[in-house]
């Protein structure tokens, strides 16, 4: 009898490993390295394993009868420490998934399945593959990657072979730092207008990403793809490039994103260029003529870059979009700017510039340089493809905000709310209390708990951001507990102390600002912090 | 890039040999470079069947359709994620190997259950463009009580005609004075959906007309009795465009022989290694002109036709001018008509008004709209310079270029009123 419970309880702790770790595995990409990274950070995960297996040891071979305890606790505790809990992101039974799980079954069951069947006997072997079972699920992983591999660089050759029988189709690969989301939505609802397009959907930025896009998404009679391409290593923007062959390009910005796996400033902006150079390299004439390269003329490292890539007789191919006329660190100009930027209760008016096209009024609900500046990237690039001004005018204006993302609700003419509530960032945070100190003759007031999910810096980064924020409102509501003492601390250096509150519940701040402050008044909500802090 | 254009023909239609005959002749010609064609013939049931080894595009396979159905494979429709394939309905075992790619849908058909919409309706939601019209042009054309109501509605003269159901006909004196009443003998009645001669005979008098009602009660629900014109000349003209742009082509006068078309003659006889065309699909039953006639009649064009399908037409007696002779008033007018019957119904690639010119008062009407001609006209853009390589390359353009429009204008329903 002792063996069957020994038996049952194995197998059901070999099931809970094989979910667990596969779930891992697929959280991590599939990639070996991180593979790796993700086990030695997480070591003591497997100290149960461990003690199983040495007090299984002790049990069986040396024959000590109080090892069994050990055991039975050591399983328990695994049992505890492997069920499945509430995930961010849950597992997801893909077809790759289904070959993994049905892989470490396999090997599971050579393993076991001889010790196993002899029920009259004792369960060492089971024991030990039981407390071994990530290190056999590992080995599971790695016979998988070869074939894995192969079907991937299938797959996505079939894609390429997809985009390569389409001549007349035009392939815009967006990249950046930050941005090249927004900028793919808001090109797509213009391009539309004119155009069959076809954009890869959210957060599908990778080269299996656009694979996926291709084979599932694009259709032959289509006009336009639309390709986002992501990056946290050199070469994986020429890798995206290699499968959709981009013909047009824009780069939406570079900064210090992903410098962890980048490095260097100039490895990030080496990889967002592998693009204009296949976009360069692509560039023949199709039913669309050459198909515009656009990047922003606003950042200085992109100016130079460009020098450096192409020197001076190559920039015809390149286009410069931004918010001033002169191009950043005083070369060149902007091909296509804007400016007189106002924020009113509807949104954001502004001018749109440039030598080809004129200068156009654009109204838009949407608020924020960033914001701004990204349309600006959408509109030059369609006017670019032939979108007539008009057309581009009447969507830029219909175009709605994301929800809680830089949203103006209006209760009144006079007292508007700005929803920033999903914006969590300290950058994100300081462009809204920008948005915010945009309004002018309005009372302008902050509630907000504060930033989470900042490590170490978390007080710090408050701190700083209540400070700033401070010079820019009239009045500043700290909610909740979480940051209250950084928030105080930081407000209170710039703002004076009869201008700050502490209310327990948003909702109460907000009603506490709207009937306790008086005058023209705009609110901005930033950040809302979930049920858990 | 070349699209894929699934062109289907054949289908639950009397006119389902025609059919055949029309698409292998467009098939033949579609611009090889410009397509991949893929060819779906429709049987009698409604089935659809696919060659991998191109077999359905040979007319001589089809002498012996069960050995051809043997080497096909019946396929289906599916649409899946954004795009629409054609696959195997008995699948393997180990899984479908055909997964044919679909981009266009491109039916030639002649009839009810395939012309008259449902086709179209059914491509439309497997999210894919048609080539020709779109469902309701189709439906709209394909009921010639409502095609006359319609006309009237936009100022295009018709024929009067009376419209009786099954439940009338127990009354059938009432039917006898309203016709007396209303538009005199001698009548021609006709079903009032069926895209051939089928059922259709010409009424001098009471007693001829209870014949009559009884033939084409026989083979629909729904008649129309119509006045004869005994002295006419027909006169048709195709259309080519979309709501936006369409031009006529050349004008043509059928000259039907003066003996009645039987369905016997026209699809057992006619048919069988002939025509290049939809077959004289109504000379009036009765020794009359084909007044009534509605849809094309095999012919002459058969000469023009470069398909050899059409070599040896056993009809080639029936012949048409083209251009027609007549004067350049009254080609203008049935133009004029022509375009703004294909407009207002909302018609899309090619389609065939009929005209009947009243010789005794020289005055013009239109007499039925084949939303998918015979051979898809292509005869009557000849004259006019154009290939028919250049016709269907336009009419595929047409179809990609509207579902494009109307993709444009179709905002996305993002909102889940149930959630």
């Amino acid at each position: 009898m002792q063996s069957v419970r020994l038996l049952i309880a194995s197998i059901i702790l070999i099931v809970l490993a094989i979910l667990k770790q596969v779930h891992i595995m697929q959280l991590n990409s599939y990639n070996l390295d991180q593979q790796i990274i993700w086990y030695k950070r997480n070591f003591v995960s497997f100290v149960l394993n461990i003690a199983l297996f040495i007090s299984s040891i002790i049990f069986y071979e040396l024959k000590f009868i109080l090892a069994y305890y050990l055991i039975i606790i050591s399983m328990i505790g695994m049992f505890i420490e492997n069920i499945p809990r509430k995930q961010k992101r849950k597992l997801v039974f893909t077809a790759r998934i289904k070959r993994l799980i049905f892989v470490c079954l396999i090997l599971f069951i050579a393993l076991i399945l001889p010790n196993a069947l002899k029920l009259d006997s004792n369960m060492k072997y089971v024991l030990y593959v039981t407390a071994l079972s990530p290190l056999v699920i590992f080995i599971a992983f790695l016979i998988c990657l070869p074939i894995e591999n192969s079907f991937r660089k299938k797959f996505m050759n079939e894609a390429k072979k997809i985009i390569d029988a389409n001549d007349d189709l035009c392939v815009i690969g967006i990249t950046g730092s930050f941005g090249k989301t927004s900028v793919k939505y808001y090109l797509d609802r213009i391009l539309k207008s004119k155009y069959s397009v076809c954009k890869s959907p959210e957060s599908f930025n990778t080269a299996m990403g656009a694979t996926l896009t291709i084979k599932n998404d694009l259709r032959n009679i289509d006009d336009i793809f639309i390709c986002e391409m992501g990056a946290r290593r050199v070469g994986d923007i020429k890798e995206i490039c290699d499968i959709v062959s981009p013909n047009g390009a824009i780069i939406t910005d570079v900064g210090n994103m992903h410098l962890d796996t980048f490095k260097t400033i100039a490895n990030v902006l080496n990889t967002k260029f592998e693009l204009v150079e296949a976009a360069v390299k692509n560039n023949h004439a199709n039913k669309f003529g050459y198909v515009p390269i656009l990047v922003n003329g606003d950042n200085e490292l992109i100016r130079k870059k460009v020098i450096d890539c192409f020197g001076i007789t190559e920039q015809r191919y390149i286009q410069y979009y931004g918010l001033n006329q002169k191009g950043a660190g005083g070369i060149g100009e902007n091909t296509f700017y804007a400016d007189d930027i106002v924020a009113s209760d509807k949104g954001t008016r502004f001018r749109f510039n440039s030598k080809a096209f004129g200068s156009e009024e654009f109204e838009t609900k949407l608020l924020g340089k960033y914001n701004i500046m990204n349309l600006v990237a959408a509109i030059s690039y369609s006017l670019l493809l032939d979108v007539d001004m008009d057309t581009i005018k009447g969507v830029v204006k219909g175009i709605e905000p994301v929800a809680h993302r830089l949203q103006i609700l209006a209760f009144g003419p006079n007292e508007l709310i700005i929803d920033d509530a999903y914006n969590s960032n300290p950058l994100g945070a300081r462009n809204a209390v920008d948005v915010l100190s945009s309004f002018k003759d309005y009372v302008k007031i902050i509630i907000t708990p504060g930033m989470v999910e900042l490590n170490d810096k978390q007080d710090e980064e408050n701190e700083s951001f209540a400070e700033y924020a401070g010079t820019k409102v009239d009045y500043a509501i700290v909610v909740g507990h979480t940051n209250r003492l950084a928030l105080d601390r930081g407000f209170e250096k710039t703002l004076a102390k009869d201008r700050l509150f502490d209310i327990e519940k948003v909702e109460n701040a907000i009603n506490y600002a709207r009937t306790n402050i008086a005058g023209k008044k705009v609110i901005l909500l930033e950040n809302d912090l979930s049920d858990n802090y | 890039m070349k699209l894929n254009v699934a062109v289907v023909f054949g289908g639950k239609s009397t006119e389902h040999e025609v059919s055949v005959i029309s698409a292998l002749q467009a098939i033949e010609n579609i611009d090889k470079d410009k397509y991949n064609i893929i060819a779906i013939y429709m049987d009698k049931k409604g089935d659809f069947y696919y060659s991998k080894e191109n077999l359905l595009v040979d007319s001589k396979n089809f002498k012996n359709l069960n050995s051809l159905l043997s080497k096909c494979s019946n396929v289906y429709f599916v649409k899946d994620k954004n795009h629409t394939y054609l696959r195997e309905v008995n699948a393997g075992l180990f899984g479908n190997k055909l997964n044919q790619l679909v981009d266009v849908s491109f039916p030639i058909v002649h009839g009810t259950n395939v012309e008259d919409g449902n086709l179209q309706g059914y491509f439309h939601t497997l999210n894919l463009p048609v080539v020709g019209p779109d469902t309701l042009a189709a439906a709209l054309s394909m009921d010639k009580y409502v095609m006359k109501e319609y006309c009237k509605a936009i100022g295009v003269p018709v024929i009067d005609a009376l419209r009786f159901d099954r439940k009338d006909f127990r009354n059938v004196n009432e039917i006898i004075t309203r016709v007396k009443n209303e538009i005199g003998f001698p009548v021609i009645v006709k079903p009032i959906n069926l895209g051939s001669s089928i059922g259709i005979k010409k009424a001098k008098d009471e007693v001829s007309l209870k014949e009559a009602l009884e033939l084409a009660f026989s083979f629909a629900d729904i008649i129309l009795i119509e006045k004869a014109i005994t002295n006419l000349r027909e006169i048709n003209c195709a259309v080519l465009g979309d709501k936006f742009d369409a031009e006529c082509s050349a004008l043509e006068e059928p000259f039907g022989n003066d003996e009645i078309l039987s369905f016997a003659d026209k699809y057992m006889g006619g048919s069988k290694g002939a025509k290049g065309n939809k077959v004289g699909a109504k000379s009036q039953n009765v020794g009359a002109k084909s007044q009534n006639v509605g849809d094309d009649i095999l012919s002459s064009h058969v000469g023009a036709s470069p398909n050899k399908v059409g070599a040896k037409s056993g009809m080639a007696s029936l012949s048409r001018k083209v251009p027609a002779d007549i004067d350049e008033k009254k080609a203008e007018e049935i133009r004029k008509y022509a375009k703004m019957i294909f407009k207002y119904l909302g018609c899309s690639g090619v389609s065939r008004i009929d005209f009947i010119i009243d010789k005794d008062t020289d005055k013009v009407y239109a007499n039925e709209i084949n939303s998918i001609p015979g051979s898809l006209s292509f005869y009557l853009f000849k004259p006019l310079g154009m290939e028919y390589k250049t016709l269907l390359d336009r009419l595929i353009k047409i179809a990609v270029d509207n579902y494009k429009n109307e993709e444009r204008l179709s905002f996305s329903f993002d909102n889940n009123l149930l959630a």
